[in-house]
Formats: C-alpha cells, sequence, structure tokens
C-alpha cells in the first residue's frame, strides 16, 4: 500500500496574528519611525554633509599646503599580539565583502606558491598595521636565491637545512631574510622537526612583512601549527589575523570556521556566536551551511573535538583549553599540518 | 522614548480591530498596495501604516507555520516590515508587495532555522528551541481530534528535514501557494522549488509510511482522509496546480 499524506486544510489551521500580536509588532515599527522618510531624508541630509565635509577637506588641505606640512600620521593601528597567552579573544570582525562562495575542503591540497597567490588579493591596507605593511626587505634578493633555498624549492629538506647551517644557521636566516625567504625557512624547519623555529619564523613574516603577499599563509600556517599544539588562543588570533590580512581570499571562510571552533574550545560562548552570525551574514552561501542545511542529522550533535568545555561531546582538549594557560608553544612535540 | 515621541505626531496610532477594516486609516485605505508603496515611497506614513495592517496576518501566520512555534516571530515579523520600508525602491513591480514581503518574512526565518543549527553544531546553542512545534497556536480549536494528531505528525517530520526543503513543502502543502508562489518566496528557481518539494515530500512519505506499518502493527486505526496531490504519482508536482 502506498503511503499517503494528510491533506492539510487551512479552516484546520489556527490564526496566530491575534490584534494583540498585530498591535505589539506596530508599536515597535512606530518606534523606528519615520520608516518610510528615512532614506530619502538621510539621502539629503548626506549629501549635505558629504558636501561640508569635502569643502573642509578643501579649505584645510590648500592651508596644509601653503605652510608646508607633511602629511598627519596614520592612526596607530594595536599591535598584533600573536604570542601565546592565556587572555579572551575578542573576535575580529570581519570587514565587509561581497557574500561569496568558496570550496574549503580544497585548501589543503595547494602548494605554498599557490596559496600565496590565491590570498595575495588586493586588501584594504588601512586594516594592516603601519608597522606592519612594509614591503619584502629586497635585502640579497639580487643576488638570487642561496642554495638552501634552492634545495628547499626542490623539496629536499634535509640538504637545505645544512646549508642553512652552513649559512649561519636559522637565527642568521632569520634575521635578515625576507618574506619569501622566511617562508622556505618555515617549510625547512617543519620538515626537520623544528616547530619553534617554523613558529619564530611566521610570527616574523606577519611582524615584518604584515602587508606582503606571503603573510596571508603565514597567519593561515600559523594558526594551523598553534591549533595542533593545543594553543587556542594564538590559533585563534592567528585565524582571526589571516581574516584581516585577506577578507576576499579564498580560505577567508575556512578561516572564520577556524577560528570560531577555537573560540568554542576556549569556552568563549559570547564571542563564538557572535562571531557565528558575522560567519552566516558574510557566508550565507557557505557549504558549511549548506551542508548543515542539507544534514538534519548533524544538527544534532557537535563534531568531533568541538564543543563546550565541561558539556557533553567535549573533548579532554577542548576542557583543558578553557582554564589553563596554553602550554608555550616552543615546547610542543606535536606535528604541525 | 525621546525619538519615539518626537515622531509621533507624524503617525497616528490606530486601533488594531478598527483599522483591519480601514475605516479609521483614511481614503489610502482604499487604495491599492501599489498605489500604497508608491505613497509609501514619496513618505506618507499612513501609507505604510495601511500596507501594515493590510498584511500583517499574513506575514505572522507565514512566519509560524513555516517555524511551527511562535518563538521570535514578531521580531521577524517586524523586521520584514522595517526592510520593506527601508528598500522600497528594490520592489519594481509595487503590485507585488505582499509576495515581496512574504519572501522576506521566509529569508527571515530561513536564516532564523540556520542559525539555530549553525549554533547547534557549535556546541553554543541549542536547535530544540526553534525545533518546539505549538500545536496550540497552529491548529484551529475546531479540529477534531484525529486532524491535530496528523498534523503533530507532519510537523514532527516536517523538524527532520533541512530549512529549504521543510520551507518549500510547508509553503505549497500548508500555505497552499502554487509552485510559481513557492520559488518567489524562496527566493529560486520554479526548478529548484519542485526539487525542494519532491524531496520534503520523498522524506515525508518514506518517514509517514514506516510509522504507519509500525502504528498498524500495535493497534489498527482508522483511515484518515488523505489527499490524492500527495501521493507520490502527484510528487512531480505540475506546475499549474
Amino acid at each position: 500500500m502506498t503511503p499517503q499524506l494528510p491533506r492539510i486544510d487551512r479552516k484546520l489551521l489556527r490564526n496566530a496574528a491575534t490584534p494583540e500580536a498585530v498591535e505589539r509588532v506596530w508599536q515597535r515599527l512606530e518606534n523606528e519611525a519615520p520608516l518610510a522618510r528615512t532614506p530619502r531624508a538621510l539621502s539629503a541630509w548626506s549629501l549635505a554633509l558629504a558636501s561640508v565635509t569635502f569643502a573642509a577637506g578643501l579649505v584645510l588641505g590648500v592651508q596644509w599646503n601653503g605652510s608646508g606640512e607633511v602629511g598627519a600620521q596614520a592612526s596607530p593601528e594595536p599591535p598584533l599580539n600573536l604570542a601565546p597567552a592565556g587572555g579572551q579573544i575578542a573576535p575580529q570582525v570581519i570587514p565587509s565583502v561581497a557574500p561569496r562562495a568558496t570550496t574549503p575542503r580544497a585548501v589543503k591540497r595547494l602548494r605554498r606558491e599557490e596559496f600565496v597567490k590565491a590570498s595575495a588579493h588586493p586588501e584594504p591596507r588601512g586594516e594592516v598595521p603601519a608597522a606592519m605593511a612594509a614591503p619584502s626587505a629586497p635585502s640579497a634578493a639580487d643576488a638570487g636565491p642561496p642554495e638552501w633555498m634552492q634545495l628547499a624549492n626542490l623539496g629536499d629538506y634535509t640538504s637545505a637545512l645544512q646549508s642553512l647551517e652552513t649559512e649561519g644557521g636559522f637565527d642568521e636566516v632569520l634575521n635578515h631574510a625576507s618574506a619569501d625567504r622566511l617562508m622556505a625557512a618555515v617549510d625547512v624547519a617543519r620538515a626537520t622537526g623544528q616547530k619553534g623555529r617554523a613558529l619564530q619564523a611566521l610570527r616574523q613574516v606577519l611582524e615584518q612583512f604584515g602587508g606582503s603577499p606571503e603573510a596571508p599563509l603565514a597567519a593561515w600556517t600559523l594558526g594551523n601549527m598553534l591549533e595542533q599544539a593545543g594553543d587556542q588562543v594564538g590559533a585563534a588570533a592567528a585565524f582571526a589575523w589571516y581574516q584581516r590580512l585577506s577578507p576576499r581570499g579564498d580560505f577567508a571562510e575556512d578561516a572564520v570556521v577556524r577560528q570560531l571552533e577555537a573560540l568554542v574550545k576556549l569556552g568563549q560562548t559570547d564571542e563564538a556566536r557572535r562571531l557565528a552570525k558575522s560567519y552566516e551574514s558574510e557566508f550565507p552561501e557557505s557549504l558549511r551551511l549548506r551542508e548543515l542545511g542539507a544534514d538534519p542529522n548533524e544538527a544534532s550533535k557537535a563534531p568531533a573535538g568541538v564543543g563546550v568545555p565541561g558539556a557533553p561531546g567535549a573533548t579532554d582538549a577542548a576542557a583543558a583549553g578553557a582554564d589553563a594557560q596554553p602550554v608555550p608553544t616552543e615546547l610542543r612535540e606535536t606535528e604541525a599540518r | 522614548m525621546p525619538r519615539a515621541t518626537a515622531l509621533r505626531p507624524h503617525l497616528r496610532l490606530v486601533d488594531g480591530a478598527a483599522a483591519s477594516d480601514g475605516s479609521t486609516l483614511g481614503p489610502v485605505a482604499a487604495l491599492g498596495d501599489d498605489q500604497l508603496v508608491r505613497l509609501m515611497k514619496e513618505g506618507d506614513p499612513s501609507a505604510f501604516e495601511t500596507l501594515y495592517r493590510r498584511h500583517a496576518a499574513f506575514a505572522i501566520n507565514l512566519a509560524v507555520r513555516i517555524q511551527g512555534n511562535a518563538n521570535d516571530v514578531e521580531d521577524v515579523v517586524h523586521d520584514a516590515f522595517l526592510r520593506a520600508a527601508q528598500r522600497t525602491d528594490s520592489l519594481r513591480d509595487p503590485s507585488a508587495f505582499r509576495s515581496w514581503l512574504g519572501s522576506i518574512v521566509v529569508r527571515l526565518v530561513k536564516t532564523r532555522l540556520r542559525r539555530a543549527k549553525l549554533m547547534s553544531v557549535f556546541g553554543i546553542g541549542s536547535a530544540t528551541q526553534s525545533e518546539v512545534v505549538d500545536l496550540d497556536l497552529l491548529v484551529s480549536s475546531d479540529a477534531g481530534p484525529e486532524a491535530r494528531a496528523e498534523l503533530v505528525q507532519v510537523y514532527a517530520m516536517l523538524l527532520e528535514l533541512p530549512a529549504d526543503d521543510r520551507i518549500a513543502w510547508t509553503l505549497r502543502y500548508v500555505e497552499h501557494h502554487d509552485l510559481q508562489g513557492v520559488s518567489q518566496l524562496m527566493d529560486c528557481s520554479l526548478a529548484t522549488a519542485k526539487r525542494r518539494i519532491s524531496r520534503a515530500q520523498n522524506h515525508l512519505l518514506g518517514t509517514y509510511g514506516q510509522r504507519q506499518r509500525s502504528d498498524v502493527a500495535l493497534e489498527p486505526s482508522p483511515s484518515p482522509k488523505w489527499a490524492d496531490e500527495m501521493s507520490p504519482e502527484s510528487s512531480t508536482l505540475d506546475p499549474s496546480s
């Protein structure tokens, strides 16, 4: 027998729009008034304000040029703090970008060069601290890449490390390296198990070459390594920094989710909620959201490793991350991704 | 609230019952939606109020029936009218205000449902609050116990569906919009609307069949009145229906 569903007769449905409900909503709407007039009135005022501002700027500019003053200093940006710390991580507000769909799962297969290229979208430079916005240093660039870097680019990291040691070792290289050499040094360090060196180099890229095309990759890699090492505070900060560096980058969506996961593991649920709302509005066509919509079973359970500390399903790591100070990442022996 | 007080002279607080027949809204109450939208664009607040009074019940019921409960429904309707008032310039066909408003309501409810799921996945919220079916709110007191039981079953199964499928099916078979109407309300293509309804229909039929068989095994029950259009054959969903 073929099952059939019951017909839902509208006569059987109650009218939920009681006069009281209608009136309550109207009272609120009335307080938002003048609804219909707002856009036009706002437009007129905006135009007038813009005109006055422009005129004032023009006058100031003329006076400034006349007196030979140098342009004003850029307003200082808050310093980047990616060092392990036990403090609260406020979710970074993602700069408003056009909603876009991405394929987060494709991230891991990309090589570094592809990643750098993919992440190197023109970004609002105002987001980057002035001290970090310097372009890649051209030091020693004219002489071509050193031997260790050539070997690293060939994938021979053991030989690259030996060559690097003959050139003074990591400290020497890190002191004078450009952003691309620092990233090559990161590869060598990671491949040879020197995660502390790798973290040091990644932080250096972000601190010294924050405006370089390599910076988003550095932030992303740093987030991955810190997360792997159990430093959720540092990971959240690094993923937030990736979003600031590359809000239109191919991995921006993943970075939001990774930051969100880190915040959840830290028990910072209010911040996580705010970020989740921001995520939803920034990525309305998100594959992750679609996955949620397509698989209702997912809605009833948190993914492995994600959960409020202390809550059912929370992992030990998540629980530990809520209260304990993160272990310094340099002491960690876990392999980064 | 000083701001509201200052703005009061522009708006008249009209009794809801009296306003429903338009008797106290003046001559604008007799105008069509298209004319009211044009007046609203010109800054006539009474036109907005008339549109609100005319379509508030539609918006509230739409939100309640999609969700299955009244959680945040007043927020949804408030936001929907607010957006509508702020974005009238994007309404190409002023006479289609009602369906346009409906699409805003649907989008807001969908966003709410998705957010609840997202929060739940990250372990920072509960999807259950948005997944409670308020039967007393949904079902008329005139409905008999059998009809109530059927509605409970249907809504319980709907809750298992993804938001898009659930909304599409509800619009089609609870709100009884035609397929074109469903696609407009969901701001998607006709094919997508059909696909969502069909997917939901198949799920509901499968689940309902299982439950029916288990019920029959336990205790024979009288056959409910079934709708022919809900049969699997009709799940191909003729657009002309």
